[in-house]
């Protein structure tokens, strides 16, 4: 941009320069015409200096803004990404400022090659104009003495003279002062060295004329020497014209050529800055995108060669690599990809370690495994035993409340057994009394009747000891049933629960009516369809249920016995009480839960906790062995893994609640078993 | 002596007066009998025991339970000496009423020769 606000001024000024020196060699022969054209084309010239001051001042401003500017954007740049390193920021400012410096020193340079030229020319463009109008005034100064010399000078001739003189006077002056300012420029000293001296001479030759004719008021005497002298000085004036002229124009062509050269060269420099700030941004872009390229390329080789388990070569540095932000870039990502050369390093030794320990782990695991197949082994046989033994636990419970069964049956049977041998024995023991008491009445009894008595005596005698004998043989059977009441165990197997509490229920209320036809009590049953069957021993649970209806009906009719029994004659009619037992049944997901209740005089609480104890019973003797509700419990809880609990309220109910699960589990806990 | 039976089976009174007749007619021993433990620690709370210096108690008992009964007798009335009677002889039964200070212990069938023997010791 700058080159071309540069370049337009400059191929205006140069094209200008041209004009001027075909214009100046035209006013070198005395053309007033192009001198003015030269002035003109003088003024353009300063116009296009000062075009390109504005130019150069604004190119300057524009640099100095520039550098500001990239470091206000380096600001910006660290602001937004405080990740950076303050160092690359400050490398980045610099070089924005170093660029900033060296366009500034081309500026100066080229501003430096044009100014003198440019200011030495203006000098000599003034010089040139002065030197034809003192010469025009020498001239006219001498036409006016040379007809003052044939006419005779008037007073007009003489004042005209005076001005004139003056005016030359003063275009001497402003000569000199021009000269010396020109040839005070250092790069004017050739001019210096070429015009000082024949200008000097002709000033001063000049300035000897004009005092020579101011002071000539005999002129006329003096006209040949005058003319001679007139003659001499157009002639020298002549001479130093054309010598001026020539070494103005020899000066002026080298000038030209030289400012051409130089404006080349400050075009060349311009254009420079221009293909040096391009070629500068090119090649830091260049460079930078090479290095960055390159520092991508291998941090992309190191990725790949991590991936594929390669070997990590790591990162190469050029050496002397720039210090600049790139540099940082490639000397951290050098030291990082150095740093995951050594991880990888030492993770591949860690590798190496690992492996080594899983290959010891995997032997100690091996060997291990081999002692958990044997540990396992060994606890599969424990198992197996624990599982026999708690077989047999189950079964020694099973018999153990078998065994209290069998106890209860004992005592029954051995109470009664007890009398049948003991009064047997009795009457055994009477028999010979009864013999000896007979042969005393012998002599007074019929033959016949006596003979009778006897064979029937001994027939008893005979009687009482097959009783004796057949009790004796019942009570070692009761014996031989303790001794045998182990080993006797009975199949699970699919059970309608349903369908054997209605059979049982049944049972039982027709069981009890026909023992007792006095019995009245009502059963309801209410079982709910969605039971389905459980796994029991159908025997044993049987027997349960049996036992806990036949408690509750028994329970209600005695309610009903006592209340009828309280009643007066007059009363009995009254008498609303209507025993009853409720069966029934509801399907508990896992389990079944069956509940038998009776209306009758519940249990007193002092007795409660007794319920299920063996021989405890309530009952009187021969109604009751007191084993019912203890072998209930024993085949719910402890054969089925089910639950039997109680509600009751004294005068109002009880309740046994059975809880069964479906499935039985043999491998399970018994519940209750501690 | 006079013996004290306790016993819930009313025929054992028949049994007892039958089994020692020649006893009881000589004099010898006497008999009470009750049918449960509350109306057996009625009779023995009364002045001296009612002359009853030996219990024969059944285990099995509605109510009050022979062995309760030995406890509370034991306790109550330390010089009555108690024996019992059980239809099933566990070896538990028979360790637990020792313990509680039985002096003696029999099976039903009762062996009357054995009991007799047993009686001949304590006069």
């Amino acid at each position: 941009m700058y080159g071309t606000q540069y370049l337009r001024p400059l191929i205006s000024l140069q094209r200008r320069l041209h004009e001027l020196a075909l214009v100046e060699q035209e006013a070198g022969h005395g053309d007033a015409g192009s001198a003015e054209e030269a002035r003109a084309i003088v003024g353009a010239i300063e116009k296009d200096a000062a075009t390109l001051d504005v130019v150069h001042a604004a190119f300057r401003a524009r640099i100095a803004g520039a550098g500001e500017h990239g470091v206000a954007l380096c600001r910006e740049i660290d602001r937004l990404r405080p990740g950076l390193p303050s160092a690359r920021i400050a490398a980045s400012s610099s070089g924005f400022v170093e660029l900033r410096e060296a366009i500034t020193h081309l500026g100066v340079a080229s501003n430096l090659a044009l100014d003198p030229d440019l200011d030495s020319h203006s000098l000599m463009m003034v010089v040139v104009t002065i030197l034809p109008t003192l010469q025009d005034r020498l001239v006219r100064i001498a036409e006016i003495h040379r007809e003052g010399l044939r006419h005779g000078l008037t007073e007009k001739d003489r004042t005209t003279l005076a001005v004139e003189a003056r005016l030359l006077r003063q275009h001497l002056d402003e000569l000199k002062s021009t000269t010396g300012t020109a040839f005070g420029s250092t790069a004017a000293a050739g001019l210096q060295s070429a015009l000082q001296g024949p200008l000097a001479e002709a000033i001063e030759a000049s300035s000897a004329f004009l005092t020579r004719i101011e002071h000539s008021e005999q002129g006329a005497r003096a006209e040949g020497e005058i003319r001679v002298e007139r003659a001499k000085a157009i002639e020298k004036n002549e001479a130093l014209r054309m010598l001026a002229t020539e070494r103005l124009d020899a000066l002026l062509a080298t000038r030209i050529d030289r400012l051409r050269g130089r404006t080349a060269i400050a075009f060349g420099g311009v254009a420079l800055v221009v293909l040096l700030s391009a070629a500068l941004v090119v090649k830091i872009s260049t460079r930078l995108s090479r290095r960055i390229s390159d520092l991508a390329g291998a941090a992309q080789q190191s990725i790949v060669q991590a991936e594929q388990g390669e070997d990590f070569t790591g990162m190469q540095i050029r050496p002397g690599s720039s210090r600049d932000e790139v540099g940082n870039l490639e000397r951290s990502l050098a030291h990082m990809a150095s740093k995951v050369k050594q991880s990888i390093a030492d993770l591949r030794a860690a590798t190496a370690q690992l492996e080594q320990h899983n290959q010891t782990l995997e032997r100690k695991v091996e060997e291990r495994t081999i002692e958990l197949t044997a540990a396992n082994a060994e606890l599969a046989r424990a198992l197996d035993q624990i599982k026999k033994a708690r077989e047999q636990l189950f079964l020694q419970e099973k018999m153990a409340s078998f065994g209290t069964l069998i106890a209860g049956i004992a005592h029954e049977i051995q109470n009664p057994m007890n009398f049948v041998c003991n009064f047997a024995s009795l009457s055994a023991e009477l028999v010979p009394d009864v013999q000896q008491a007979l042969a005393t009445q012998k002599s007074v009894m019929n033959r016949q009747a006596f003979q009778r008595m006897e064979e029937m005596l001994g027939e008893l005698a005979e009687n009482i000891e097959l009783i004796d004998r057949h009790g004796q043989r019942a009570d070692s059977i009761v014996r031989g049933m303790l001794a045998l009441s182990g080993g006797q165990t009975r199949e699970f197997e699919d059970v309608d629960i349903n369908a054997l509490l209605n059979k049982y229920v049944g049972l039982v209320h027709h069981g009890l009516r026909a023992r007792d036809p006095g019995l009245d009590v009502v059963v309801r049953q209410e079982y709910d369809p969605d039971t389905g069957v459980i796994q029991a021993v159908p025997q044993d649970l049987s027997r349960a249920l049996l036992n806990i209806v036949s408690n509750a009906c028994y329970a209600a009719n005695q309610k009903r016995r006592r209340t009828t029994g309280a009643l007066t004659p007059a009363t009995a009619g009254s008498n609303t009480f209507a025993p009853e037992v409720n069966a029934s049944s509801r399907n508990a997901g896992d389990s079944v839960e069956v509940r038998i209740r009776d209306n009758g005089n519940g249990i007193p609480k002092e007795i409660r906790e007794r319920i299920f104890e063996p021989f405890f019973t309530t009952k009187p003797p021969g109604q009751g062995t007191g084993l019912g509700l203890s072998l209930s419990y024993d085949i719910i809880v402890r054969q089925h893994g089910g639950q039997l609990r109680v509600e009751t309220q004294e005068e109002q109910f009880t309740e046994f609640i059975i809880t069964l699960p479906k499935r039985h589990a043999m491998d399970e806990p018994i519940p209750g078993d501690s | 002596m006079k013996i004290l039976v306790v016993d819930d089976e009313r025929d054992v009174k028949l049994l007892f007066e039958r089994r020692f007749r020649r006893e009881i007619n000589l004099g010898e021993l006497s008999f009470a009998f009750a049918l449960s433990g509350e109306s057996a620690l009625e009779l023995l709370q009364s002045p001296g025991h009612d002359g009853v210096s030996l219990a024969l108690v059944d285990i099995s008992l509605p109510g009050l339970s022979g062995l309760d009964l030995l406890k509370t007798s034991k306790a109550r009335y330390p010089d009555v000496q108690v024996m019992m009677i059980t239809a099933y002889g566990s070896v538990a039964i028979r360790d637990r009423a020792i313990r509680d200070g039985a002096d003696g212990f029999f099976t039903k069938p009762l062996d009357f020769i054995s009991l007799k023997q047993k009686l001949r010791t304590l006069k």
